[in-house]
Formats: structure tokens, C-alpha cells, sequence
């Protein structure tokens, strides 16, 4: 029983020291990674990066302005080439162009930029929200008093002072879905359930089968539209835009974009990682992504047709010497997923630890050389192949928990 | 009667205020959290309420209150089931009745586990019914299964005291404690949103099963007398 106990004991050290020994590692060597950061200038119709340096007389941080041919920018060569990004500044100093393209700048210009993260990967939804009006009599959104969920039985509208179901609406609406081709139950909801906007574009469904709807009420009466896609969903990421509903990610993590006339757009642009970060003015929309070692910025037309693509090596931890150290050190780490995704344990397995797991297994053969003790008692064997697998984590939990007789 | 039922018996006589008094203050809690919920449907309005604990970023994590509750219950009834006797080295005296010592610890582990499942049980089930008449499933599903990891900590907390009191050793007894309190931050996790961490109790529950039979290794190690 003894045995048993001291084994169990050390599954537990080693499952603690994988969680904790590799991010306290991490934090001891880890260094801030030097920024780099890629914009596309609506001035020049061309990249401008913006590196971060390390003065090697004073040791100080400072930015660095370059363009695509490599040439030195100065600020406020950058902040022109960049009026949107740096419009409160380029004010100031009377550097503000009025016009660009020949397109006025006006206040209203100015300010219709749009920043938005678009992730491949869903995060945790409660399969319930409010349906809005859409078509207000006043401007701007107000809250109804019942949420819907789209079950086994259709969509159902839960009143929230009651938490009783209104048989009449849900009725109506489940027949207005129904007639549109919707099979229930939703796989997926996708929104805005929040009155902070400026109007309400309803909420885009998946059924049963994955295939995509899109249901709102107008006046309210139900409006349901089945949309053709082509390919499997993954996740959707809904806007309050003039021009799209939406972003929608496929399974292959290949970009689409919904316009408002219900017209679905493949982007002609590669997101691996399945993350990016979206920005638009009128002029032009970029998309940006990294992948291990690199930022990658595809600029796009307001049509989204492709206009340029630009990447740059960026300063990352996995790089460092340090990272490769760590890689030799830990065999695995135990971690929790960043984000909304949350796992506790997750392996992570790197490689290059044979070597590492072998010193490991010399060292506590060795001891037990010295000490002269047999290696085929059933205890030792078992210790040696906790060491092989585990490394460092298995000769700590295996001498905290010594064999004794 | 079976000696294992004398052995419980002692058991609860000296835990009995530790688990009445808790359960009290947990009941309390759930009562408190359920006020306060009312209020604010009161005062903001239902839809409101269901808005704002939905998507509001972060959501309200209106049952917060209830996380370090199974810890207190599992902090209470495990330090007035072995400080006593540990103090005042009465163990010795128990480890020499007439039952076999891996017997007589694993009741004495066993009785503080049941009791620790009871108290769970009242104030979860009480929790969910309260819940369930507030709120639709789609809350109260992933409301429970975020508490669920809350509630599993008082199983780890409560083994890792008896495995840390029958340890004869002050250099292990500390480690053994340090041990106990890094892992425990995994089950007392933030909650981001409703339902968060829900993927993560098979191994949480995993983890609190396996430390279960700790407590036989402290237990064997003062039999022997190990310093």
C-alpha cells in the first residue's frame, strides 16, 4: 500500500512541478520582446514599419521609422505618411492633409475607422440572448424583455420577470424559420447582444446541419434568410457596419466576409494562426497576423481585392537562447490555455529533453550505484522509467519520495 | 456494533460544531448570494439583470461568494479532526486500539471525506434549487459546473491537512503544506465567464481522488516511527 501511496505521491509532484517549475523558468529569464509593427500608409500606398531599438550607448528604447526600400523616416515623416492613426497630432502641429486621393478629410471620414479581432476559434456562448428590434421607430437599441434559445423545439422566447415561455412569439417566429429552411436545434448563435450600439443587424444562426441563417425582427415581425456559404463554419464575428454583417472563419480558417447585400466574399489573404487584427477607414482595410517568428499585414481595397502583403521577422520568446534552454530542460508543461479556452491541463510537448531525461537517469543510477542498491527491484525499475519519461520532474518527485524498505 | 462505527462516533463528537457551524455560514452564503440577486433584479429590472450577468464583460459572477466556502468547511473539519490529537500526541494512543492501523486511518480519512460530501451536497443542492427558479437552464448548467471545481477543493484541502498532520516530520510537514496550497490555486480559479473551467473538472476531480489515499503514506510513517 506504502508503494502505491509514494507512486501516487509522485504523479502529484510531477504533475505540480510541470505546472509550475517551466513559467517560473519563463519569468526569470524572460525579456520584453523589442516591438515591431507594420502599418500600410493611405498616403504612399505602401508599408511603414515602426522598430523598436536598443541605443547601444545609453541602453534606451527608442522607435525607429522605416519604409518598405528600408529608408529612415522621421516621426513625422511616419505620422504623415499615417494621418488616420495620428490624426489628434498631425492636428496640432497644422500637418493634417484636407484631402487624400482626392477625397475630402472631413471630421466624418476621419473618424470611421474600424478596429476589430477576429478569432477562428470559438469562444464559450450560453446559447441565449435578446433579439432587438431592428427596424426602430426611435434611433438606437433598446432592450426587450424576453431572450430567445433555439432548442429541440425550435426557438423558444423566455420572458425575464416570469422566466415563463411566450407561446404566441415563439410560435411565430419558429414557423418564420421553419419556412426559411432552418432545422433545429442551433448549433451556434452569432451577435451583438448588447444595446451599446448603433443599430441592430439581428443575429446570425447555425442549424442543425450548419447551415447559416440570418434572423432579425423588423417592426416586430420575424425575418429569416437562409445564406448559402459553401463550406463548414467555425466561428463569426458580427460588426454594426455600414457595409459587412460579418467575418466568417471556415474550418480551415480561411477568411470570409458577409456584406450587408448578403454577398459572401472569400479574402485573399492566409491566417494560419487563425488570429488576426482587422482595421478599416475608407481607403483601405488591412488585415494583421503573426505566425511564430513573424508579423504579416495584407492591405486590402475597399472591395476587398488584394493590394499588398508585407511580413517581418518579429522579436519573440520562442527564438531566445533562453527558449531553447527551456526546451531542453522540461520534457512537458502543464499549463492553462490563454484566452477563453480554458483547459487546465494541457501537454505541451516540446522537444529536444532526451538529452536532459538521460543526464537525469545517469545521475540517480549513479546515486544509486554508489549506494549500492539493486536496479531490479520492481521499485527501482519503475523509478528509472518515471525519470526516462519525465526528466527533471521525475528525479525530484523520485528523491522527495524516497524507497524505503 | 462495528469498531468502525465507534471510530466514526469519535470522529464526530469532536467535529460536529466544526460541521454544524459551517454548514450554517454556508446556507448563509446561498441565502445572502440569492438576496442580493433579487435586489438587483429589483432595482435594475429583470431583463436588465439577465443582460448584464450574461454579457457583460466580464459577466457578474453573482455566486462568488461561494468559493472559498467548501474550504472553510474542509479547513474546519479537518483541523478539529487531527490538530487535537496531533497537538497533544494523542494519535499515538488511537493508533493503539483494537483495530489495524491502516483501518483506523483510512475510517478516520473516510468519515472526514463523508462528512465533506454532505456538506457539498446540502449547499449545492440548496444553491442549485435557487438558481434553477431564478434563472433558465442555460445558466444554471454552466453555473454548476464552474462551482463544481470550487466544491472539489474541499476533498484536496481536506486530505492534504491529514496527510500534513500525520506526517512525523516538521521538514515534510511543511513541504507537504506548501504542496497543497501551490496546487489549490488550480481548483479557487477566477471565473472569466459562466461555465469556465467546466472542461478542466475531470482532471480536477482526478486529482482530488488520487490524493485521497495520501493520508495511509503519513499514517504508515508514524506507525513506524520515521523522524
Amino acid at each position: 500500500m506504502a508503494k502505491i501511496v509514494r507512486f501516487l505521491l509522485i504523479l502529484i509532484t510531477i504533475f505540480t512541478l510541470s505546472f509550475y517549475l517551466p513559467s517560473l523558468y519563463q519569468r526569470t529569464v524572460e525579456k520584453r520582446p523589442l516591438k515591431t509593427m507594420i502599418y500600410f500608409s493611405e498616403v504612399s500606398h505602401d508599408f511603414v514599419i515602426a522598430r523598436e531599438s536598443i541605443d547601444s550607448t545609453t541602453q534606451e528604447a527608442a522607435m525607429l521609422y522605416y519604409d518598405t526600400r528600408g529608408n529612415l523616416l522621421t516621426e513625422t515623416e511616419y505620422m504623415q505618411l499615417l494621418p488616420f492613426n495620428n490624426r489628434r497630432k498631425l492636428k496640432l502641429m497644422g500637418l493634417m492633409p484636407d484631402s487624400l486621393d482626392g477625397v475630402a478629410l472631413t471630421t466624418d471620414v476621419l473618424k470611421n475607422v474600424k478596429r476589430s479581432m477576429l478569432v477562428a476559434d470559438r469562444s464559450f456562448s450560453y446559447g441565449l440572448a435578446p433579439l432587438f428590434e431592428s427596424a426602430p421607430e426611435r434611433v438606437g437599441v433598446s432592450l426587450p424583455d424576453d431572450i430567445f434559445r433555439i432548442g429541440k423545439r425550435g426557438i423558444e422566447f423566455i420572458d425575464c420577470t416570469t422566466g415563463e415561455i411566450l407561446p404566441e412569439k415563439s410560435a411565430r417566429f419558429a414557423q418564420a424559420m421553419q419556412a426559411a429552411g432552418f432545422e433545429a436545434p442551433a448549433r451556434d448563435i452569432y451577435g451583438i447582444p448588447s444595446v451599446i450600439k448603433r443599430w441592430d443587424s439581428g443575429y446570425f444562426i447555425t442549424d442543425r446541419n450548419g447551415r447559416l441563417f440570418h434572423l432579425m425582427m423588423a417592426k416586430g415581425a420575424p425575418y429569416c434568410r437562409h445564406i448559402e456559404t459553401g463550406f463548414e463554419i467555425k466561428n463569426i464575428k458580427c460588426h454594426t457596419d455600414e457595409e459587412i454583417f460579418c467575418h466568417i472563419f471556415d474550418t480551415d480558417n480561411r477568411l470570409y466576409v458577409l456584406t450587408t447585400d448578403y454577398r459572401l466574399l472569400p479574402l485573399p489573404i492566409e491566417i494560419p494562426s487563425g488570429r488576426c487584427f482587422m482595421t478599416s477607414n475608407d481607403f483601405f482595410r488591412t488585415y494583421k497576423t503573426s505566425e511564430k517568428d513573424t508579423s504579416i499585414l495584407f492591405a486590402l481595397d475597399p472591395s476587398f481585392g488584394f493590394v499588398a502583403r508585407h511580413a517581418e521577422k518579429i522579436d519573440h520568446y520562442d527564438d531566445t537562447r533562453e527558449a531553447a534552454w527551456e526546451r531542453h530542460l522540461f520534457p512537458f508543461a502543464t499549463m492553462k490555455t490563454p484566452g477563453y479556452a480554458h483547459f487546465i491541463p494541457l501537454p505541451n510537448p516540446v522537444r529536444d529533453f532526451c538529452i536532459v531525461n538521460l543526464m537525469c537517469f545517469l545521475v540517480w543510477a549513479a546515486v544509486k550505484l554508489y549506494k549500492r542498491r539493486s536496479f531490479k527491484r520492481p521499485e527501482n525499475m519503475g523509478d528509472a522509467i518515471v525519470i526516462l519519461l519525465t526528466g527533471i520532474y521525475g528525479l525530484i518527485a523520485v528523491w522527495l519520495f524516497p524507497n524505503r524498505k | 456494533m462495528k469498531p468502525i462505527w465507534h471510530l466514526f462516533y469519535k470522529e464526530w463528537i469532536k467535529t460536529r460544531a466544526a460541521f454544524f457551524g459551517t454548514l450554517i455560514v454556508g446556507i448563509g452564503v446561498v441565502f445572502y448570494i440569492f438576496i442580493g440577486v433579487e435586489n438587483r433584479i429589483t432595482l435594475m429590472g429583470a431583463k436588465g439583470y439577465t443582460l448584464y450577468m450574461l454579457y457583460n464583460n466580464p459577466p457578474v459572477i453573482y455566486y462568488g461568494l461561494l468559493r472559498y466556502i467548501p474550504l472553510l468547511a474542509a479547513v474546519c473539519i479537518g483541523v478539529s479532526q487531527y490538530a487535537p490529537e496531533v497537538a497533544q500526541r494523542r494519535i499515538r494512543l488511537t493508533l493503539h486500539l483494537p483495530v489495524g492501523n491502516r483501518t483506523l486511518v483510512a475510517g478516520m480519512a473516510l468519515y472526514g471525506l463523508l462528512l465533506i460530501t454532505l456538506f457539498n451536497a446540502i449547499v449545492l443542492a440548496l444553491f442549485c434549487y435557487k438558481n434553477s427558479v431564478l434563472f433558465p437552464a442555460e445558466v444554471t448548467v454552466p453555473v454548476r459546473e464552474t462551482l463544481l471545481g470550487w466544491f472539489l477543493a474541499a476533498y484536496w484541502v481536506y486530505n492534504f491537512i491529514a496527510f500534513t498532520a500525520l506526517e512525523p516530520n516538521r521538514m515534510r510537514q511543511l513541504f507537504y503544506a506548501l504542496t497543497g496550497i501551490v496546487v489549490l490555486s488550480l481548483y479557487l480559479y477566477h471565473v472569466p465567464f459562466h461555465g469556465a473551467y467546466s472542461t478542466s473538472m475531470p482532471v480536477l476531480a482526478l486529482m482530488a481522488l488520487l490524493s485521497c489515499p495520501l493520508v495511509l503514506f503519513s499514517g504508515y510513517r508514524l506507525n513506524k516511527g520515521e523522524r
